[in-house]
């Protein structure tokens, strides 16, 4: 009886014991690392506001930003992939839509499908109010790896100024390369006349295919691979024909100069020395804060169907985070509409990218150009235009090669070195030999 | 062999640790930096790793790749080309301004002067990269428009095969020859002047004072510069890369923007340290030649 008495005492103090162990166990902080793309002053502060937001809603989680500098997706991925090698185990991460099949083929990403389904209620006004292409965009093999964040496409910059002095409107919403092509050779000015024009109609840097060759390709409404991103398709009449155009710009109907880089063409748009050029809303960026306000933005011309080129940004959950439960709340933190406020940014201060939510991006519109509703219009707007006229980027697994490879090849046609057949059907064999599905 | 590394005189033997304190932290830094990381790509050539997962063994995988890389040949061929013209630039035009600089020259515009061209020398590289971008854009750069005042047609200097490598030859020798003017100015002051006394009572004229009693007395500083000349050379990255990056196609693609390209723009770390490898025995068998070849041509005094 005794014993049995002495066992029952032990039994209450080490139940009490290992209850305070895992009261203390569950209080114990939770560390979150939450990898962004520190591409200026804009996303740092954004990053900060995040995790400083999330812990004042969660005093017992700790989120750490650790921001990856990078000059453009690639090299960000670059980055992330040496901390990662390094030992740094990030659970969260911003990754875009170019690295997501990567991300996932690496076996890093988690699906966030469970989440959604347990978290319907909660999760269920944001999936309401962002565009179905972005959600289906960031699935892989049917799974949702990531919830749209931010996101950009590309657009028509156009100097309002000089379109005046030329007796231009802005082109309808519905133009067409043909009639992208008038505008071009009306706005290239060789007033001098020594055959070099000291204005030209448009410009684009080479450093990237969302930024160059991919717009025209996809208005001809093909990609340059398979659907399933199975195969190449670089010599696809359509591929060649838009990149012959690209060309002829440059050296036929001479109305381009040789592709240049972003940061010059902000400087001759706003000199006046280039008319047009193609870009997303991070090209706001540059020109607003210095005052520049006579220019306005239209839609890509299409050909004849119009079609907007889009990529996104997001957060998903690493497998390698220890804590995918408390990680999935921070996700679901970044869908808020608190958040993506924060990513409107000012008149002064523009942010880069337009938020994923329709709700809040409408609120870009309040800032110049006077036509920034179709930034997001360009997603789900008036489908009578084009119907699905959204397509994103080419993003398949080995993105960086694949990239790495048509821009060679098409610096060759742009140099004028190699004509656009010979340089695809090099670029096609480059190429077969990096996207395949066996 | 003891006794001859740490000689009986505890003096020298002194001298001699002393010696060795001062080195250690260049010592460390090689090992660390240097050594470390050319064992570590030794390792790495075997595998196949894309820093995401962990890496698997590949056998000689690697060097085949390198064998059958349809690229490497010409990306070598490129970097060669480039290496060998700055080098011979800078090496020419470095000692025709340091004889000039070597001159009795007012001390205040010798010294502006030697500020001028080393200037570029500590310049970030990167800043010198882009500044000469903007420079030397076809259509609306400084170059192409003063050359225009002259009757010169546009050149498309980072837009073509062509005139790209000239343009990434340009950036380096302005950036890098104020090294080079110091050395050999050091080189010409560090002559005894009995030489030259002695020429001129032989009644050498200043032609003969130059190529007999200058250059050959210079031609050990002429083997550094060329050594560690032809070793940076052959390793030019930051240039192309802002210039050009690489290309158009790969006009302008050198053998470590290659490295940088296979291993952290496709992920593949064991070819990129394969290819390291490849240019760690180039540069080997490079500066072995110019030893060899140095005993004809090289004087101590």
């Amino acid at each position: 009886m005794k014993l049995g008495k002495h066992l029952l005492v032990l039994f209450v103090v080490m139940a009490t014991c290992a209850l305070a162990l895992g009261t203390v166990y569950a209080q114990e902080p939770v560390e979150l690392t939450l990898l962004y793309w520190n591409w200026g002053p804009d996303a740092v502060q954004t990053s900060d506001d995040i995790a400083s937001g999330f812990m004042a809603l969660n005093p017992d989680v700790t989120v750490t930003p650790l921001g990856v500098e990078g000059t453009n997706w690639g090299t960000y991925l670059d980055g992330v992939s040496t901390l990662i090698a390094g030992g740094e185990r990030p659970d969260v991460m911003l990754v875009a839509s170019e690295g997501v099949q990567l991300l996932v083929a690496s076996g890093l990403a988690l699906p966030l499908d469970d989440f959604i389904a347990e978290d319907a209620e909660a999760i269920q006004p944001f999936i309401d109010d962002v565009a179905p292409a972005m959600l289906d965009a960031l699935k892989v093999d049917g799974k949702q790896y990531l919830l749209p964040f931010s996101w950009n496409n590309m657009v028509m910059y156009l100097n309002t100024a000089r379109l005046a002095e030329a007796g231009l409107e802005m082109p309808p919403e519905d133009w067409t390369r043909d009639q992208f092509l008038d505008y071009a050779r009306t706005l290239t000015v060789d007033a001098d006349g020594d055959g070099t024009p000291e204005q030209y109609g448009y410009a684009w840097d080479n450093s990237g295919m969302f930024i160059s060759a991919l717009p025209w390709v996809f208005a001809n409404g093909v990609d340059i691979l398979t659907d399933d991103y199975c195969a190449p398709q670089v010599t696809d009449p359509q591929v060649i024909e838009a990149l012959q155009f690209m060309h002829d710009l440059i050296y036929v109907e001479k109305v381009a100069p040789a592709p240049t880089a972003f940061g010059d063409i902000y400087n001759l748009f706003q000199n006046g020395n280039i008319a047009m050029f193609g870009a997303g809303r991070w090209s706001l960026t540059a020109l607003l804060p210095s005052g520049f306000r006579d220019f306005d933005i239209q839609y890509f011309p299409g050909n004849p169907t119009r079609t907007t080129i889009f990529g996104i940004g997001g957060y998903p959950i690493l497998s390698t985070s220890e804590h995918p439960e408390v990680a999935w709340e921070l996700v679901k933190y970044l869908s808020s509409v608190e958040v993506q406020e924060g990513l409107v940014g000012s008149e002064e201060m523009p942010f880069s990218n337009i938020p994923a939510r329709r709700s809040v991006a409408e609120e870009i519109t309040a800032f110049p150009p006077p036509h920034s509703n179709i930034f997001y219009d360009s997603l789900e707007g008036d489908t009578s235009l084009g119907g699905d006229f959204a397509r994103i980027v080419t993003s398949p697994p080995r993105f960086n090669q694949m990239e790495n490879i048509f821009l060679r090849y098409s610096s060759l046609i742009f140099a004028d070195e190699m004509s656009v057949e010979d340089a695809m059907a090099a670029a096609q064999q480059e190429l077969s030999s990096v996207i395949t599905c066996n | 062999m003891v006794s001859r590394l740490l000689p009986q005189s505890p003096l020298r033997r002194k001298e001699i640790l002393a010696a060795y304190l001062f080195l250690l932290p260049t010592l460390i830094g090689s090992a660390v930096f240097i050594v470390g990381p050319m064992f570590a790509a030794l390792g790495l050539s075997v595998v196949q790793w894309n820093l995401l997962t962990p890496p698997q063994f590949a056998g000689l995988a690697n060097y085949q790749k390198l064998l059958s890389d349809t690229r490497i040949d010409d990306i070598y061929l490129t970097t060669f080309k480039i290496a060998l013209a700055t080098m011979a630039i800078k090496l020419l035009l470095g000692l025709v301004l340091a004889v000039l600089l070597d001159q009795k020259l007012h001390r205040w515009l010798s010294g502006f002067f030697r500020l001028s061209f080393f200037f570029p020398y500590v310049v970030s590289v990167t800043a010198v990269a882009l500044m000469w971008s903007f420079l030397m854009n076809k259509d609306l750069g400084l170059v192409n428009y003063l050359l225009g005042q002259i009757g010169i047609e546009r050149i498309p200097w980072l837009n073509s095969s062509a005139w790209s490598p000239v343009a990434v030859v340009i950036t380096d020798v302005w950036k890098e020859l104020g090294f080079y003017v110091i050395v050999f100015l050091g080189g010409l002051q560090s002559i005894p002047s009995e030489f030259y006394d002695a020429a001129q009572v032989d009644g050498a004229n200043r032609w003969q004072i130059f190529s007999r009693v200058t250059l050959p007395l210079l031609s050990p500083t002429i083997l550094f510069l060329s050594v560690i000349g032809m070793i940076g050379s052959v390793q030019i990255f930051a240039q192309p890369q802002i210039l050009t990056d690489g290309g158009p196609g790969d006009a302008t693609r050198t053998i470590v923007m290659y490295i940088y390209e296979q291993g952290f723009r496709f992920f593949d770390m064991g070819y990129a340290s394969t290819i390291a490898l490849s240019l760690f025995v180039v540069i080997f068998i490079l500066t072995l030649l110019q030893f060899r070849l140095s005993r004809r041509w090289v004087f101590y005094q």
